[in-house]
């Protein structure tokens, strides 16, 4: 009777209703316990690499945004003799912490045979910025890749000099983009000029001054990127001799202002032009659609990629873009933050895409923990792509108010089982998948050139993970890499079909992708149990299609602008 | 304390669900100017605050593992998601259902924990549980239907939702679920259908435009698609613009400064710790486990002295440690000097009506009465001073405390504010009733008063109001107290 008048009861009602405003809303199915039989499988094999990288996050107690979301990786031939390095992206000291020695960015050159050798200061790629993106692409046409490092603070260009060495010539190209905190990058072909433009994404406005931070409960933590001031991205225009002109506000691309992090340009509506998918952290993910003419328009709403299935903005992190159906279209999945899975953006044409996380599974596994790097990947070679994600809490001491979470925890990988579904399979890839950290960026390639897909994986505070593809099948595979002569460098922008048999298989040429990274100028196509290609079709940015007939499998080949064209024309 | 008296004089448990209100907050802070950041609460409420939550915390988890079927304990589940983190809080949650597997409350618990993990066949199995153990509800109906569309189970929730879509009560939101069910089965036709409908529930929900706008797509019908997804954009931009003006906020020296609070309430948790600690020592001293009740009570008490030394300027915790000793029997002196200094730090009506408690059991009445007016004048609409006060002026042994006329004029106030339907207000309108001599009136509300406490399962005072009703009868009124 005294003390408190609220019964029970009443309070009881009133904590189901704080119960049920704290259910999120969101879309996905958790890890099946019967997974279907996969045959891939990983092994950790850092340790004999000799990539000795580790990161550093510059946090020293302050929750500065940027710590937590650095940074992006990038897979690349830097030298041209054939097979893929690895480039590390790292963090800095930040206002009120000192590393001694100065953490740096890592370039690691692949001697073959899982060795790899630091050659960092040899090749001048030590950047000791902030760093968060970076993209890969040969800007000045001189048929070496050069790297885009997105950082927070001036960003960098390091040309590649062709003898092994890169220089910073971002002042003089005039894409240092100002000071921001910045996500990922992309190189494109916006107009389609045979040179490569870039598209720089822009997280947040931040200054130290300015910094806020979350408090849940008595816990400091990071604020989210809405807490902070966020520009619009930005878009430079290769103007052909070594420069770029900043061309945001005229292109269309200022109009919009977001908490950009991962970005893939990609033909998503098959108009023959690239355009750009911005995933963004906390609000409406954009879709700029491309004119033709380098002029965009920002479709995501009507495209149905903004939103999720129940038109929730996701904590957007990552980004990977395939025809993961074989249906002939590209497809979207984005990661995103914690209690809200990845999302799997089916392509229906026309301009539309469907939310099927759910009815495919492809968030399975995905939903708890923030999911970072990821890539559609055929890792066992059956003719259709996998998933990988890369998994790992922003908050290092989140298990203080939710210890249902932890920082550091295991990567997933969900198995595409043909019928457009997906199952997780983590559980059977083998210990290297036990493997717990907080992962962020993660590129998949060819590391050894053994015919399947291997991965790294970057992780914040920790060392890099290097993951060799042991999967055991029978199955084949071929690799093509593109020569332009006429279009943009590499193929960027291009479109490759691979037919081989019933098998048809479609996939575009990206500079930049996965979470705030690089990998997969090569492209890679399982075949399941065909022993050839009957046809592989490249259509180039610029128009032309090339053909090749009748290729053996098992074999990485490249394909040079303008050698396939009678044979296209058949 | 005299027969009768103590009834009066319980402090309801129901103080401990104050847990529900300790829901951790998340607010922005800044550094000031010179890099610094908010002052803190002070550290020594901090630590008592921290303190006092884990004890809260803790003494819960050992009360429902020794005794998982209480009902008062398993009615304070719901508090443990507040108490605990999210891990411990389920595995906590689902021991009590398993103990309690007939329970609707905690299998809606349940639910509602596997949802907010992405467990949704959990989800549904405990969401249909709690459907068959309570009246189904339209909530509990679209809580499946979201679980099953989550699951891709897309024909599932249009079998069960259009098999009742001519209910006049059907929801908008069960014809949004069923839009959704249905856009993913590509009837678009029949989605634009529900989505309309559910737009006319709800003409604001952004979710159900989006959805609309996004189904008229897939019918390549733009232009009508159109409105509805720039009502989409115009609502996002307006809550980007309110974001970007928040943050720009931010940094104006002037609000820089707004501290952030503590964010568990030092004196709720007191009243939650109180309650609990009482209430554990009753259910073991009840199940001859003495040993157990004087180490539970010895640490509820070691729990408050330390909350105290780390917040003396609190009051809570000083009048929730008196609260404890009056719920256990304990000395009436410790109890009206805690109270005493409640008062002094914070004289509240809370503070108030606690030492008037605590005076009462030390048989300092005059001076009850005096705790209790202060109270009563406090906080003239809650009824615990009104109802404990008149109780004392209408059944006092003492004629010149008695005051019969005053009893029955606050009584009637707080049977008034209560409907007549509390059956405790009823009983004491009855004895005041009675101590002015009305007895036929005092014999109805008596036997109102009992009818009442029966509904509500209250032997215990079903028990005390037949005694009285007797007496009422008998044309003789109550005298508890001298």
């Amino acid at each position: 009777m005294s003390g408190n008048d609220e019964s029970i009861g009443a309070a009881r009602a009133r904590v189901v209703a704080c119960a049920l405003a704290v259910a999120a809303l969101s879309i996905t199915a958790r890890a099946s316990a019967q997974s279907p039989e996969s045959a891939i499988r990983f092994a950790d094999v850092t340790a004999q690499t000799g990539i000795a990288f580790e990161h550093r996050d510059g946090s020293g107690g302050q929750y500065y945004i940027m710590e937590s979301v650095s940074a992006g990786l990038a897979l690349f031939d830097y030298d041209r003799d054939g097979d893929v390095d690895v480039y590390l992206l790292n963090g800095a000291a930040l206002q009120g912490t000192r590393y001694d020695p100065p953490p740096t960015n890592r370039l690691y050159r692949n001697d073959g045979s899982w060795k790899f050798t630091d050659v960092t200061e040899a090749s001048g790629t030590g950047d000791r910025g902030f760093g968060l993106g970076v993209a890969v692409g040969d800007y000045d046409r001189d048929g070496d890749l050069d790297l885009y490092l997105n950082n927070y603070g001036p960003n960098v260009l390091y040309r590649n000099n062709g003898d092994g060495t890169f220089t910073d010539v971002a002042e003089q190209a005039g894409v240092q983009d100002g000071h921001y905190v910045g996500g990922g990058a992309a190189f494109l072909d916006i107009d389609k000029d045979g040179d490569l433009d870039l598209y720089s994404v822009r997280y947040v406005d931040f200054a130290y001054a300015k910094n806020v931070i979350s408090m849940i409960g008595e816990h400091r933590s990071y604020a989210p990127p809405t807490a902070h001031v966020y520009p619009p991205d930005a878009l430079y225009r290769n103007d052909g001799d070594g420069t770029f002109t900043d061309v945001s506000e005229a292109s269309g691309i200022s109009a919009r202002a977001g908490t950009g992090m991962g970005v893939i340009c990609a033909d998503y509506d098959d108009d023959g032009d690239t355009d750009i998918f911005v995933a963004n952290d906390r609000l409406p993910n954009f879709l700029f659609a491309n004119d033709g003419t380098g002029r965009f328009e920002e479709v995501g709403l009507l495209a149905g990629v903004a939103y999720d299935f129940f038109a929730s903005a996701q904590g957007s992190m990552g980004i990977a873009c395939a025809d993961y159906d074989n249906d002939g279209r590209l497809d979207f999945y984005v990661t995103s933050y914690a209690k809200e899975s990845a999302t799997l953006y089916k392509n229906l044409g026309g301009g539309l895409f469907d939310d099927v996380t759910a009815a495919s599974g492809a968030g399975a596994g995905t939903f708890l923990d923030p999911t970072w790097g990821t890539g559609f990947v055929d890792f066992d070679n059956d003719g259709d792509r996998d998933l990988f994600v890369a998994v790992g809490h922003t908050h290092p001491d989140v298990e203080k108010w939710d210890d249902s979470m932890s920082y550091e925890a295991r990567n997933e990988v969900l198995m595409n089982t043909g019928d457009g579904k997906f199952a997780n399979v983590t559980d059977q890839c083998g210990d290297a998948l036990k493997l717990e950290r907080s992962s962020r960026g993660a590129g998949f390639d060819d590391l050894d050139d053994d015919g399947d897909i291997d991965a790294v994986i970057l992780n914040s505070r920790r060392e890099a993970t290097i993951l060799r593809n042991d999967t055991e099948t029978d199955h084949h595979w071929i690799q093509i890499r593109l020569k332009a002569v006429d279009s943009a460098p590499d193929g960027v922008g291009a479109r490759v079909t691979v037919q081989a048999g019933d098998l048809v298989q479609i996939d575009e040429v990206h500079s930049g992708s996965s979470y705030q990274g690089h990998h997969g100028l090569r492209l890679h196509f399982g075949l399941g149990g065909h022993r050839k290609v009957d046809r592989i079709e490249v259509q180039w940015l610029g128009g032309g299609k090339d053909a090749l007939r009748d290729v053996p499998a098992d074999r990485s080949i490249t394909i040079t602008e303008g050698e396939g064209r009678a044979a296209a024309a058949e | 304390m005299k027969r009768g008296t103590k009834n009066r004089y319980s402090i309801a448990l129901g103080a401990a669900s104050a847990g529900a209100l300790l829901v951790a907050s998340v607010g922005f802070a800044q550094p000031d100017e010179g890099g610094a950041w908010p002052a803190s609460p002070p550290s020594g409420e901090r630590q008592a605050v921290d303190q006092l939550k884990q004890t809260v915390a803790d003494l819960l988890v050992v009360l429902l593992t020794d005794f998982p079927t209480d009902a008062l304990l398993v009615g304070l589940v719901p508090e443990l998601p507040y108490l605990h983190p999210p891990a411990t809080a389920d595995a906590l949650l689902e021991r009590a259902v398993a103990h309690n597997p007939d329970d609707a409350m905690l299998n809606r618990l349940v639910a509602e924990m596997a949802f907010g993990k992405g467990d949704y066949a959990k989800a549904i199995s405990h969401f249909e549980k709690t459907s068959e153990l309570s009246r189904e509800t339209w909530e509990i109906r679209n809580r499946i239907a979201e679980s099953q569309l989550a699951l891709g189970r897309y024909q599932q929730v249009v079998d069960a939702l259009e098999a009742r879509i001519e209910h006049p009560a059907f929801p908008g939101r069960s014809h949004y679920l069923l839009g959704q069910a249905h856009s993913q089965l590509a009837n678009h036709v029949r989605a634009v259908e529900c989505f309309e409908a559910a737009l006319r529930a709800n003409p604001r929900d952004v979710r159900v435009a989006y959805a609309l706008g996004n189904a008229y797509l897939r019918l390549k019908r733009p232009e009508e698609a159109r409105p509805y997804l720039d009502a989409v954009r115009e609502r996002q931009a307006a809550r980007d613009r309110g974001a970007l003006e928040a943050a720009a906020a931010r940094v104006q020296p002037e609000l820089r400064r707004a501290a952030v609070p503590v964010p568990w309430k030092l004196g709720e948790l007191a009243n939650a710790l109180s309650a609990l600690c009482a209430h554990g020592v009753k259910l073991y001293r009840a199940s001859r486990r003495a040993d157990r009740a004087e180490q539970l009570l010895a640490d509820g008490q070691a729990a408050f002295r330390n909350a105290i030394e780390l917040a003396p300027e609190q009051p809570g915790a000083h009048r929730e440690f008196a609260r404890l000793y009056l719920l256990t029997g304990g000395g009436p002196s410790e109890a009206i000097e805690l109270a005493e200094r409640a008062v002094a730090l914070g004289p509240s009506a809370q503070n108030h009506l606690v030492l008037g408690h605590a005076y009462r059991a030390g048989g300092e009445d005059r001076k009850a009465i005096a705790a209790l007016r202060k109270a009563a004048e406090l906080e003239p609409a809650w009824l615990a001073p009104k109802n404990d006060l008149a109780w004392i002026l209408a059944t006092h042994e003492d004629a010149e405390i008695r005051q019969p006329a005053e009893a029955v004029r606050l009584a009637e106030r707080a049977a008034a504010l209560t409907g007549y339907r509390n059956p405790n207000v009823l009983h004491t309108l009855a004895a005041a009733y009675a101590s002015s001599g009305q007895f036929a009136s005092a014999a109805k509300l008596a036997r109102d008063a009992l009818a009442l406490a029966r509904a509500a399962h209250d032997d215990a005072l079903a028990a005390e109001i037949g005694e009285q009703l007797r007496r009422y009868e008998n044309d003789e009124p109550y005298r508890g107290v001298e």
